[in-house]
């Protein structure tokens, strides 16, 4: 009886941890956020820039930087009118809810190629889940490519740039690309030939080679989206969106996300550039809160505009910023010259005060005076120059760099002088 | 006998024959890197790059500026980028082409070797219609990222000039990005 009982209760116990790994599992599985207004844009970003004829983009793009050709196919918003705005802050919220997501699987410390890896499972292939890289580690899908395997969400945040290589391919099987999230927190680069899927976003900018075949979202709203020929962006169809998230629900598998103060600010520069002598510019700024609590004490600074007038959106008229509120600013300022300034939002919640900063560059053209002399006068004329900052065209060191090209040859002349070196030695009388 | 003396000899042949399909392969590869897929052309813009004394030949995108502020810098880290809001290399005035310096996945970027320019080295750039424009270097200057680049990006001598930007000094780790910024100046060759 006594050998019973204790089989009861060792049954039980195993049941009971069983039961508690399987809920934990289900507590911290990947889940798709609430993509807002988002949802409808194929391109959302400030510069889009499109230099040839032959890019196909379907859904909506937003930017206040317009390309020099215009992409073909349907975007009922096209450009920086409603919602553009909203979307970026709702791209903000995205992100803050992807990376509140904890981490089902961290990669080693190192860049990481996605086709080749093996630390992760099987080779080349994928299961929903959270996947990291290491501090400041870059990650790549290699020509083999990827696949991404059975139903559910797939974040992949990459600490670092994100690289497609030439004609490597993303292929879903049970996969959704509504569902795929990449969050690099440096530039984005897809290889030409290249087919990727899902959504984007990366403020550090998203660069397309040649005929990429996308099916998803390329976010970068405060970046660059560059699209090149023969590309072709696809909004993904038959997604099954999820709704907001809950205020405070503790007991919800949204909770863990939303619980902690957040604050979100952007900011667009109007015009982005003035001519010779500068001019006026005005300063729009959005402050938001994705967080799940109101935040009080709510300031915003700017380092180079000091006239900064709330205009609305205190809808409650509490002084708090809620999570349902965006607040609205505005500085005037006269600029000379070439500028670049940051605002930082600050916002206070649950005794942690948390900041956010959003800077903008204005470009103002400088003179340049151009003399041709002639045989008997002297022509002088003022035309306007650009003069951007310097550019940064550094790639970072890779630490995996080894020239095995060189080892290669090497290794070819050393077999050859060791054969003919043998055949001298070994030369029959 | 005969058979004896072609044994002995085939490790050599093979090993010749080995490093022939490896010269190939390795030329082959390079070339590849040049490629880039066609672009519609609307007017004439610079298309082609070489600075033979550190065996640079890549092809020419056009850029603008970065939303920081910051000229664009090209897609392809073995292309290079013209500064498609100055003027076009051999017009009167500062036109500016800038490149990538550094590896990544084993790939050399197009201004790597940048540094070894000597005043006096050749370059040429060759544009849409094939017409090739020859300029001499004839000064080197090291800038912080932050100064003014007005003096890269504009002159008022009359000339034609074509500047050359890359990065250098030390990788700094915490804002990712290299410490000075390398400027080849050059005047275009006036034929006598």
């Amino acid at each position: 009886m006594k050998k019973i009982n204790n089989k009861i209760i060792i049954a039980g116990i195993s049941l009971f941890i069983v039961i508690s790994i399987i809920g934990a599992i289900k507590v911290f599985a990947a889940t798709t956020p609430f993509f807002g207004v988002t949802s409808s844009y194929t391109i959302l970003s400030s510069t889009y820039t499109n230099t040839v004829p032959g890019t196909t983009v379907t859904g909506d793009i937003g930017f206040t930087t317009p390309p020099a050709v215009n992409p073909a196919g349907i975007h009922p918003n096209y450009g920086s009118g409603a919602p553009y705005s909203t979307a970026g802050t709702d791209q903000g919220n995205l992100l803050t809810s992807l990376n509140s997501q904890p981490c089902t699987f961290t990669f080693p410390d190192t860049a990481i190629d996605l086709a080749t890896d093996t630390s992760h499972g099987t080779i080349g292939v994928y299961s929903p889940g959270v996947y990291c890289t290491q501090a400041t580690r870059a990650a790549s899908i290699g020509t083999a490519g990827i696949t991404l395997s059975g139903a559910g969400t797939y974040i992949f945040r990459v600490n670092g740039a994100l690289t497609t290589v030439m004609n490597s391919v993303v292929t879903l099987s049970g996969a959704s690309a509504c569902d795929v999230f990449w969050t690099p927190t440096e530039a984005a680069t897809l290889g030409a030939n290249s087919t990727f899927k899902g959504n984007n976003i990366d403020a550090s900018g998203i660069t397309l080679g040649t005929n990429v075949n996308w099916v998803g979202r390329a976010l970068s709203f405060g970046g660059t989206v560059t699209t090149a020929v023969d590309d072709v962006l696809t909004l993904p169809t038959s997604c099954t969106l999820p709704p907001p998230p809950p205020n405070v629900d503790m007991g919800g598998i949204y909770s863990m996300p939303w619980v902690t103060p957040r604050i979100d600010v952007t900011k667009v520069a109007t015009p982005v550039s003035l001519p010779i002598g500068g001019g006026s510019v005005v300063y729009d700024y959005v402050i938001s809160n994705p967080g799940s609590i109101p935040l009080s004490n709510v300031t915003l600074v700017d380092d180079k505009c000091s006239n900064i007038t709330l205009l609305s959106g205190d809808i409650n008229s509490n002084s708090k910023l809620e999570i349902t509120e965006s607040w609205k600013y505005s500085c005037a300022m006269n600029l000379s010259q070439t500028t670049t300034n940051i605002a930082i939002a600050s916002g206070t919640a649950d005794f942690t005060t948390v900041t956010d900063t959003a800077n903008a560059t204005v470009v103002v053209a400088v003179p340049v005076i151009t003399v041709i002399p002639t045989p008997t006068v002297l022509i002088v004329s003022t035309t306007t120059a650009v003069v951007p900052l310097f550019p940064d065209a550094g790639l970072d060191p890779d630490p995996n760099f080894f020239p095995w090209n060189f080892l290669a040859l090497l290794s070819v002349i050393f077999v050859s002088v060791l054969n003919l070196t043998k055949n001298k030695t070994t030369k029959p009388f | 006998m005969k058979i004896n003396i072609t044994t002995k000899k085939s490790p050599v042949i093979i090993s010749i024959i080995g490093l022939i399909f490896f010269l190939i392969f390795f030329l082959y590869t390079t070339t590849q890197k040049k490629v880039l897929a066609d672009e519609v052309l609307q007017t004439i813009v610079p298309m082609h790059l070489k600075i033979e004394s550190i065996g640079v030949d890549a092809l020419v995108e056009s850029v603008g500026i970065k939303p920081s502020g910051e000229m664009d810098t090209p897609k392809l880290i073995e292309n290079v980028g013209w500064f498609n809001l100055g003027v076009y290399p051999g017009e009167i005035g500062s036109a500016v082409i800038d490149g990538h310096y550094g590896w990544i996945n084993n790939k050399s970027a197009a201004f790597d070797n940048l540094y070894k320019v000597k005043i006096g080295d050749i370059v040429t750039i060759k544009n849409s219609n094939n017409v090739i424009t020859t300029f001499i270097v004839s000064n080197i200057k090291k800038y912080n990222p932050l100064d003014n680049s007005a003096a890269v990006f504009t002159s008022n001598d009359g000339k034609s000039h074509l500047n050359l930007i890359t990065c250098g000094g030390t990788w700094d780790t915490e804002n990712k990005n290299y410490r000075e910024r390398l400027v080849i100046f050059t005047d275009k060759e006036i034929k006598e």
